[in-house]
């Protein structure tokens, strides 16, 4: 066994830590671009919105985890070598991160003020400096709400990306996620705790330096009467940041006007429905494109397809998933339970106290971002040595990938609780009784929240699964019968028949699950609850 | 009673600068209809400064959204310098009840955003905004966020955005009802003070409100509406000078008159 000079460890921690910030970086750069475009066309232009919210919507709700292998595939069959996997990972964060972020921007571009909305009308302020000076900043709180959320997400992926086996196919990139798992692996606790160290610090500075900044701005913007009025703890000044970041924004803006306004108006006219033609001869070029693809591969591909076929045991793949379904199912339950509960202690707990819920908020950020395989050594030894359950491993790592959804959803909501409620309930001693003070003034506020953190959560979870069903370190492997741990299984053992059918199975499963249940529970609470406030 | 403005005909021969002919709106929720305006005529003459005066809820703002450009009527026709309003007019501005102001936006930048939205550059524009802020007392103010600046001011703001585009026709929708009735008074004299100066090349005001005193205070004509849905139910011509005396025999009179007409 060789051991590194402690030094070394550290230069090359350090080189570890900024590989993967540059990753999220990146991969946070193209989902900010992505959500700010689509999801403030799709809410500005209705008939683009019929089309992008129900795509978005299936493609949140599909387990992205599952659908990493074909991307690695692809990726790497287009960029052979390091690129494609490096291109995979980003894209594989991208999917951790844009759906949300671009729901939230959609949303609240959907939801500007109508007051701001007829000062618009009134004034004739149109086109990009509607865009620029209105909508943007109308969705910029919920922009970054919704960006610390899925940074902390991003970390939570970066491992699976930076260390991955398919069959014989093994390719570990370096940076701080595969640094963190392979010390786990080989049991090196003192490179590990050099790896969580390095992991919970950059993660703590972006939060300081860059999250907490653009969040106390972005409460400026709202200018609403808020319970607790600055839940942001600033211990560096970063507002110089700030002050340089929009300046550079209104220039941007200003130059662009001024291009603009140099064109004639019939000129600019003309362009504009020439992009729109464009547009449209390209998104038409794409679906023949893409059509035209699979055509030619599945023609291609047709003999083994057939073949493929026949060697599928179906009805052993129908039987596991249905009872692998079933299952996995009984173990989200559990820890959706189990994560209400805590959630909404904690809740009550710091509603009240602005500081105290400030330190909640960051401390869950951090938890948040630390990855759930980094458990699985311990788990194994839990499982293996001490005979504990594994479905308790299993569903407490489904718990790593649930909770901070809702977490942060809940938080957002009691912080929304307008200020004149508590009032109320402080002068009629409402707050003296605990159970009437919860039930009617706290959950009602959040029930929404809980509701569409319960979908994000329940969303994380399915996807989750596929790492709490199939615990390995490489050489020790325990199975957990589940829908995921099907999927990983699958993956691992290089059954691409299996992998396609249970992927397919999970994703139309999740896909129905959320319509029949999540989206009419949401329709009916929304429109209880959210108008009241 | 939608005739009885023809009554009113001293006025008769100036020009007309505004004019509603059988403007109707009806909203449709869903299967359900709701009747909110369902006759208003009336001329406004070149120079005058009105009020549309009803009972809450009884459908003048909306009346003064159709004038504005932000609703269309469900028939009827509106005319502007005799010809009809189409859309938004640039000739044509507005004072919402709240301040409206975007809170990413200093009070400089409120007001030359609307500049800059016509197509003015953005020296020129700031050079404008500036001169208006300070029109209405705010010089000094220009950098400030609408969150440090008071109920009042954020109005003030908001009259300074609506002056800047120098519009013909100014429309003041409950503009003072947010307000403490101290600041109310205060920017209440200050338009009239503004409006008597003849700044901006105004050349009519009208006054969505629901205060009778505030009406019979501020304008040459208030047009009392009924409750929903609305019609005319008389024109009241005010003819005292101003400044006017809210104790004087002749200003309670028509209070009482007009009091009358609205309950």
């Amino acid at each position: 066994m060789v051991i590194m000079v402690s030094i070394e460890i550290w230069i090359y921690a350090i080189e570890a830590t900024i590989f993967t910030n540059i990753r999220l970086f990146l991969a946070y750069m193209i989902s900010l671009v992505f959500s700010l475009t689509v999801g403030i066309a799709a809410a500005l232009n209705e008939r683009l919105g019929k089309i992008i919210i129900p795509i978005l919507d299936i493609l949140q709700s599909v387990p992205i985890l599952g659908f990493f292998p074909v991307a690695i595939y692809l990726l790497v069959a287009a960029f052979p070598g390091r690129i494609g996997v490096e291109l995979a990972s980003i894209f594989l964060i991208f999917t951790s991160q844009a759906w949300n972020i671009t729901f939230g921007v959609y949303q609240s571009a959907l939801t500007i003020p109508s007051e701001f909305k007829d000062l618009a009308k009134a004034y004739g302020i149109k086109g990009l400096k509607y865009v620029t000076r209105i909508v943007i900043p109308s969705t910029f709180h919920s922009l970054i709400y919704n960006s610390m959320m899925a940074w902390a997400g991003g970390w939570f992926f970066v491992t699976a990306c930076e260390m991955i086996s398919m069959g014989e196919f093994n390719i570990v990139l370096p940076g701080l996620g595969s640094f963190i798992l392979m010390s786990a692996y080989k049991g090196d606790f003192y490179k590990l705790a050099i790896g969580l160290v390095m992991m919970l610090t950059s993660i703590i500075l972006v939060n300081l330096l860059i999250w907490n900044p653009l969040l106390e701005k972005a409460e400026e913007y709202r200018e609403v009467a808020r319970s607790i009025t600055s839940p942001t703890i600033t211990v560096v000044s970063t507002s110089f940041l700030i002050d340089f970041l929009s300046a550079i924004y209104s220039k941007i803006d200003d130059r662009l006007h001024q291009l603009i306004s140099k064109i004639p108006r019939e000129t600019w006219n003309r362009i504009l429905s020439k992009a729109m033609l464009i547009l449209k001869m390209i998104m038409v070029g794409v679906i023949i494109a893409v059509v035209f693809l699979g055509v030619f591969c599945i023609s291609k591909a047709f003999p083994t397809i057939i073949e493929f076929f026949f060697s599928m045991n179906f009805t052993l793949y129908l039987y596991n998933a249905l009872t692998g379904t079933a299952l996995t199912l009984f173990r989200i339950i559990v820890a959706y339970i189990i994560s209400v509960g805590w959630i909404l202690a904690v809740c009550i707990l710091v509603e009240n106290r602005s500081k105290l819920f400030a330190y909640s908020i960051i401390i869950g950020e951090v938890l948040a971002s630390i990855p759930a395989t980094i458990w699985y050594p311990a788990f194994i030894i839990l499982i293996e040595k001490y005979g504990v359950d594994p479905n308790i491993a299993s569903i407490l790592i489904i718990l790593t990938g649930m909770q901070w959804y809702i977490f942060f959803n809940v938080m957002g909501g009691v912080k929304g609780i307008p200020l004149h409620f508590r009032q109320v309930a402080r002068l009629y001693n409402i707050r003296g009784r605990l159970y009437l003070y919860v039930s009617k003034i706290i959950l009602p506020g959040i029930l929404p929240f809980l509701v569409t953190g319960s979908i994000s959560g329940w969303g994380g979870a399915w996807n989750t699964t596929i790492l709490a069903e199939y615990i390995t370190t490489g050489k020790d492997v325990i199975y957990i019968h589940g829908i995921g741990g099907l999927i990983s299984r699958a993956a691992n053992l290089g059954d691409v028949g299996g992998l396609f059918f249970y992927i397919m199975w999970m994703s139309i499963f999740i896909v129905l699950f959320n319509k029949l249940i999540w989206s009419r529970l949401y329709k009916v609470i929304s429109e209880k609850y959210l108008a009241e406030l | 009673m939608g005739t009885e403005w023809w009554d009113v005909e001293e006025l008769d021969e100036l020009p007309v600068l505004l004019e509603l002919i059988k403007v109707k709106k009806t909203y449709v929720i869903g299967k359900r209809k709701l009747e909110v305006i369902r006759d208003v005529s009336f001329k406004m003459y070149d120079g005058e400064f009105i009020a549309i005066l009803g009972p809450s809820g009884c459908g003048k703002s909306t009346l003064l959204r159709i004038i504005a450009g932000l609703e269309k009527p469900t028939s009827g026709q509106i005319l502007f310098m005799n010809k009809p309003i189409e859309g938004i007019s640039p000739r044509i501005a507005m004072v919402f009840q709240s301040p409206a102001l975007l809170p990413w936006l200093t009070a400089l930048e409120n007001v030359s955003l609307v500049l800059e939205a016509r197509g003015m550059d953005k020296k020129t524009s700031m050079e404008i905004a500036r001169r208006y802020l300070s029109l209405v007392g705010l010089a000094g103010f220009e950098n400030s966020y609408p969150r440090e600046l008071s109920g009042g001011m954020k109005q003030r703001v908001s009259i300074a955005r609506a002056l800047a585009v120098s519009p013909q026709l100014l429309l003041l929708d409950e503009a003072f009802s947010q307000l403490d009735p101290l600041t109310a008074e205060s920017l209440r004299s200050e338009i009239l003070d503004l409006w008597r100066m003849g700044v901006a090349g105004i050349r009519g005001i009208i006054l969505v409100t629901h205060a009778v005193d505030e009406a019979v205070f501020m304008t040459d004509r208030i047009i009392v509406l009924s409750s929903r849905p609305t019609t005319v139910v008389k024109e009241v011509v005010i003819d005292l000078p101003r400044p006017r005396n809210r104790r004087s025999k002749r200003f309670l009179e028509i209070l009482d008159e007009v009091y009358e007409y609205i309950s």
